[in-house]
């Protein structure tokens, strides 16, 4: 990223290589919708050149990069009526495959049932939930996307994961 | 490790955010405690399927979007850059374009001021001839500049020369003559495409027609030879299908080129 920042701009080539499945999964699992995601994903490295010269060469590029993420997924969804909508037609979505599951294996319908719980939790939680399955993220690192403290992202990692489990229970009964 | 410890790092295994020996530890424990080893692997399946690692893959369309997009922003980097650095140079004496712009400023001041001070009585004819009179020196000042910037040893002076010709109202023979110089012998392939996009623009002139099909046999980088076998097909330039057919004799010619050579003539035929 200092190349990029120096004027290399070609050197992006190589971090979007880097991180672009990164991203996409993070946006993915935001959002279950793969074309949004790809135009996401090319937000974030539009940003990324736009603000090079506001990266600062400590700590990792990593956190920084989904920091970016973070923003530019808030942004797409910042009208809530927009976010609303996009809810809703997950749930309903994935309420006819939970009908189609039914007459299906049961392992269809526990893996949609999970999904649909995942939809009940709110943005902030799905996102500490997500960045926590990046191995390379440790709580210190979620915390600066986050813009928290390591141990305010340790609590709010266990509280999601908590709400999730109540939730998948609470369907599953 | 105790019950106590255990319930504080058993989410952060769940998570996967321990350390190895923390997790062993943790999984130690649950050997010794079966009780919790149910609603452990509850948690680990809840959190494994609620957020998956198997996701679909991205499409080679965003990929070929990023390049696109980068590649844009290369190309108007490095203008802006030579621009910057060119009218440094431009406006300090020390330089031969200094001196020269400097005496053509002074020039155009000296008409303005002129122009200025002219008689109230001179007729609206008169200012419109000095006008179009200072406009024609503009305009030849500018062809100047693009002949010598098309001429630098610097390739992005010259793509800053090809840049330059997109301002003028009218080229002259000289500056076709100049992109056609550049597109049949400079040693820079995006300086080469950069003359075929100026020359694109001015295809109504028959002699530029002409060129660009006579330029397609010189071409050797595959990029240059799609790019003009793309303009012969968008101005439906018939006349190209022979130096097509020529090309594709050529036994090192690129795979891609070739196929769009072969697409073109159909194309065309």
């Amino acid at each position: 990223m200092s190349k990029v920042k120096a004027g290399e701009l070609e050197k992006l080539g190589l971090l979007y290589e880097r991180y672009k499945k990164r991203l996409f999964g993070f946006f993915y699992q935001m959002n279950l919708d793969a074309e949004l995601s790809e135009d996401l994903v090319q937000n974030v490295f539009v940003r990324v050149l736009k603000y090079r010269h506001s990266y600062i060469d400590e700590g990792q590029f990593i956190t920084w990069l989904f920091k970016i993420a973070r923003n530019v997924n808030y942004d797409h969804f910042r009208k809530s009526d927009k976010l609303r909508q996009v809810e809703l037609s997950r749930a309903k979505n994935i309420q006819l495959n939970v009908k189609t599951a039914e007459e299906q294996i049961t392992t269809m319908e526990y893996n949609d049932l999970l999904q649909k719980a995942m939809t009940q939790l709110s943005m902030d939680q799905r996102e500490v939930l997500i960045l926590s399955k990046f191995k390379e993220l440790k709580y210190k690192e979620i915390g600066e996307v986050l813009n928290c403290s390591e141990a305010n992202a340790r609590i709010k990692a266990h509280r999601a994961l908590t709400a999730l489990r109540t939730i998948f229970l609470e369907m599953d009964k | 490790m105790n019950e106590k410890e255990f319930k504080e790092s058993v989410f952060d295994y769940v998570l996967g955010k321990l350390s190895k020996d923390k997790a062993e530890q943790i999984e130690i424990f649950l050997r010794e405690n079966q009780d919790y080893q149910g609603e452990v692997d509850q948690l680990k399946a809840i959190y494994q399927v609620a957020v998956p690692t198997n996701i679909p893959t991205p499409s080679i369309k965003m990929d070929d979007k990023f390049h696109e997009f980068l590649e844009e922003e290369i190309q108007s980097n490095a203008s802006r850059k030579a621009l910057l650095v060119d009218l440094g140079k431009l406006f300090s004496l020390d330089h031969f374009f200094g001196k020269f712009s400097f005496a053509t400023m002074m020039l155009l001041i000296g008409v303005g001021v002129g122009y200025f001070l002219m008689d109230n009585n001179s007729s609206i004819h008169d200012q419109l001839v000095e006008l179009q009179k200072e406009s024609d020196e503009v305009e030849e000042v500018r062809s100047k500049l693009v002949m010598a910037l098309i001429n630098q040893p610097s390739a992005n002076k010259r793509l800053q020369g090809i840049n330059e010709v997109e301002k003028l109202d009218q080229v002259t023979e000289t500056v076709i003559s100049a992109l056609f110089k550049t597109l049949n012998n400079d040693q820079n392939t995006n300086v080469r495409l950069a003359a075929v996009g100026s020359l694109s623009k001015y295809t109504q002139n028959p002699k530029v027609r002409e060129g660009l099909v006579n330029s397609l046999v010189q071409q050797d980088s595959p990029m240059v030879q799609i790019a003009l076998a793309e303009l012969m097909v968008a101005l439906q330039e018939r006349s190209s299908v022979e130096s097509m057919q020529q090309m594709l004799q050529k036994p090192d010619l690129n795979t891609l080129a070739k196929e769009k050579l072969e697409q073109s003539i159909n194309v065309l035929l």
